[in-house]
């Protein structure tokens, strides 16, 4: 039962993975040789590298200039549903986790963050803006507007590589329980992209939403670029 | 939270008038998918010249906000949200919002698992299965490419069902198959150069890749999708919670 109906490229991508698994390679584990991936699966070296050029991309395998190509470590796979947040997701996969804080003002509700975190114009709010790294790399760059109001003093908390959730669990009592969020495309500016050591224009996965604690209250609205490249997002769906 | 320039009175006209287009925008004062003002309305109401009208116009073409129609004028264009909670196909999807939703068969034909779709679907890698590439249409405009791969013992004769008339979901009902649950992951990716003519977007265009493997009740797998869509037509839309 032939398939021919595959482009060379395409071909080659399945190849690579299927070769993955079926050796029970491991992250890091070397990939063969390219003229030996040339001989087995008889492509060209310029097919080939295309292949291995779009799965260095999608982050399934990685170049070590000359020495060959790896199996990647796997992205951090984050789950949309959980509301635990990054930290926790990155600490639970054994990642090490840091947060450089770059802003963390005051501010007050405008009429659009009014309306999203139905607070009154004018309500006084906290402007935290965050990038994260995981493992040593700029992944994420977080911003966050939280009430005032339940978080008096929080410029005073060292916030540093810590949770910020659980800091404002255990110094405030608040507990992030719900929420949602919209997910999109968007691009770099060019001081995003320098600060998550980027190409200028890189597409980033924008997620934008509030959260809400146990007493149903909006207590945060947030807006984080992630980088594809070492965050994806899982979900589950169920039939209605 | 992004640290650009802010616009605001000191700024060039054209971006004064960008941003309270995009924000009228964002407001659903101008809604989506509907006509907005006319140049010469514009350029009255704020007091500015056509050509102001028209740069920033055309920067927000440029994103992707707007779009021009010939002899219509300047509309919003449609960014279709969808939710990553519940399970239901495409087809379903755009037909509950009444949304024409036309697809394309680019490929279709049985083909052995390989080690990989075998490992996902539980199969051997000499297990046959059915494969099928679609391009799907939202409003007469492409707006994702779905490949498809079903265990073949699942949907024997599926060769001869027509799969532009029905959506998976029928076609599994067909089989007596009930799907209950898929878990998904969604990715950014850019496509090769064919797949994004086909897309009708720029080669640099990063999409949406979801991978969805769907299960019936009693943890079968059944399908294993790899979807392909346009972000600057979709958004979308899920609820967290704190795990009971």
């Amino acid at each position: 039962m032939d398939f021919d109906g595959l482009r060379p490229r395409g071909a080659v991508i399945e190849n690579i993975e299927n070769y993955i698994v079926r050796m029970g390679l491991k992250p890091g584990d070397r990939l063969p040789s390219e003229r030996a991936m040339c001989e087995m699966w008889h492509v060209n070296r310029m097919t080939l590298r295309s292949g291995i050029a779009q799965l260095s991309e999608e982050g399934v395998v990685m170049q070590k200039g000359g020495s060959g190509t790896y199996v990647a470590i796997p992205k951090l796979v984050r789950n949309l549903q959980d509301n635990r947040g990054f930290h926790h997701a990155a600490v639970a996969a054994g990642r090490k986790v840091e947060s450089r804080v770059l802003t963390f003002e005051r501010a007050e509700a405008d009429k659009k963050l009014g309306r999203l975190m139905k607070k009154a114009l004018g309500h006084k709010l906290w402007h935290l803006v965050r990038l994260r790294l995981m493992d040593g790399i700029p992944v994420s760059l977080s911003g966050i507007y939280l009430d005032a109001a339940l978080f008096p003093g929080l410029d005073e908390k060292e916030i540093g590589n810590d949770s910020l959730y659980e800091i404002i669990r255990k110094e405030y009592g608040v507990e992030p329980y719900s929420g949602e969020e919209t997910l999109s495309i968007a691009y770099c500016t060019p001081e995003e992209a320098s600060l998550l050591e980027t190409s200028e224009n890189a597409a980033v996965i924008l997620q934008s939403g509030t959260t809400l604690d146990e007493d149903k209250m909006i207590f945060e609205f947030f807006k984080e670029i992630t980088l594809p490249k070492y965050i994806s997002f899982s979900s589950r769906l169920i039939r209605r | 939270m992004q640290k650009q320039k802010k616009v605001d009175y000191n700024s060039p006209m054209y971006l004064q008038l960008r941003e309270l287009i995009r924000s009228k925008i964002e407001d659903e004062e101008y809604a989506s998918g509907t006509a907005i003002p006319s140049e010469n309305i514009l350029a009255a109401t704020y007091g500015v010249n056509r050509l102001t009208v028209r740069s920033a116009v055309d920067a927000l073409v440029q994103e992707g906000i707007l779009k021009r129609v010939q002899g219509k004028g300047v509309y919003v264009t449609t960014v279709y949200e969808r939710d990553l909670e519940v399970l239901g196909g495409f087809t379903q999807t755009m037909n509950e919002r009444e949304i024409s939703a036309k697809k394309k068969i680019l490929q279709r034909g049985e083909r052995p698992a390989g080690d990989k779709i075998a490992s996902i679907l539980n199969l051997q890698p000499d297990d046959p299965v059915y494969y099928v590439r679609r391009l799907d249409y939202a409003d007469d405009e492409p707006i994702g490419i779905q490949e498809i791969y079903i265990p073949l013992n699942l949907v024997p004769n599926i060769e001869k069902v027509d799969l532009t008339i029905f959506s998976m979901f029928e076609i599994y009902q067909f089989y007596g198959i009930q799907p209950s649950y898929a878990d998904q992951t969604l990715d950014l990716v850019r496509l090769i150069a064919s797949d994004a003519r086909l897309l009708g977007i720029p080669k640099e265009q990063s999409v949406f890749r979801f991978c969805d493997i769907t299960y019936t009740e009693d943890g079968r797998a059944i399908e294993y999708c790899k979807a392909y869509t346009r972000g600057d037509r979709s958004n979308f839309h899920v609820h967290f919670q704190k795990e009971a």
